[in-house]
């Protein structure tokens, strides 16, 4: 995933913004990850590159 | 993830190394050029486009090609996987069109192809595809009509299932199949403005060849006089601008 695309994206189910921790990057962008909901808490992986942004619903009230 | 979107999202990691044999080889090459021509028709060329249900990125490679850039969502890991290796420089991300992952007027256009049927939400899908789009920008859908062909699928689908026959059909998903005045209904029902609904698509990837050609060359007549034969249905509008919406 590359940095820029932050710039766009949001939590899909309350919209909030998105923290991200970044555990592995190299030149194509973050490899390992996570991006969590500023306003929900909900945290969504990004592995292999590629953030999966599917809702949480346990997770979500 | 509910069980039916968990069945299409595991189908389409199973077939994620076949697909581009299916799409981006032989017929099913030019099959796949025609819709996206179709889908094309309303695109700015050099806006940012997010491409709905993406599949392995064949969309997001025409939409680079043509000078813009591009983001791809879909909900199976392997099929991003595969884009993401054809597409180096475009975003991907698997997520659903039905909450959608991106800020409000991020995009300057909006597609899917292909994909729209398997929604079980259309209506919260168009909603959100509303929200992203920039006032004024398009969105363009290639689904499979509902016609004489496609209407016994569902059945075949089930048949094919619990007969175990894998290779006669993709499976039973719940596939929806739309209708011109359903999909105008739906376009409308979201706030797009200018919205057109036509048939295409007459000759299929899967027949043998001289059926194919022939097929082919009856195309252009089918999709222009007898519409209701083309398996295809192309639906295209745009988001109205804030003005335009005052005077709705």
């Amino acid at each position: 995933m590359k940095r820029s695309l932050l710039d766009i994206l949001c939590c899909p189910v309350c919209k909030g913004d998105l923290a991200l921790d970044v555990l592995k990057e190299d030149e194509t962008g973050i490899i390992e990850g996570t991006l969590t909901c500023t306003r929900c808490s909900v945290a969504y992986p990004i592995s292999d590159g590629i953030p999966d942004l599917l809702p949480r619903t346990e997770s979500h009230h | 993830m509910n069980a039916a979107v968990n069945k299409v999202s595991s189908h389409y990691d199973e077939v994620a190394d076949s697909y581009d044999y299916r799409y981006d080889a032989n017929f099913g090459k030019f099959y796949y050029n025609d819709i996206s021509r179709h889908v094309m028709e309303r695109f700015p060329k050099d806006g940012r486009l997010l491409d709905l249900g993406c599949g392995t990125g064949l969309f997001v490679r025409h939409y680079v090609n043509e000078g813009g850039v591009a983001v791809g969502i879909d909900i199976s890991r392997g099929m991003i996987g595969k884009a993401s290796d054809k597409c180096a420089s475009s975003d991907f991300t698997i997520g659903t069109a039905e909450v959608l992952p991106f800020c409000d007027g991020s995009f300057d256009a909006v597609s899917s192809l292909l994909s729209f049927s398997y929604l079980n939400q259309p209506e919260k899908a168009l909603a959100e595809t509303f929200r992203v789009l920039r006032p004024g920008s398009p969105i363009a859908v290639c689904t499979l009509g509902r016609n004489l062909f496609t209407r016994g699928l569902p059945a075949l689908y089930h048949i094919s299932e619990a007969m175990n026959l894998k290779k006669a059909c993709f499976g039973a998903f719940g596939e929806r199949y739309y209708s011109v005045e359903e999909m105008e209904q739906l376009f409308y029902g979201a706030g797009f403005i200018d919205v057109r609904v036509k048939r295409c698509s007459f000759a299929h990837y899967n027949l043998a060849r001289p059926i194919y050609v022939l097929a082919k060359k009856i195309e252009p007549f089918v999709e222009r006089n007898i519409p209701y034969l083309a398996y295809n249905i192309c639906a295209s509008g745009r988001k109205p601008y804030d003005n335009e919406i005052e005077l709705l």
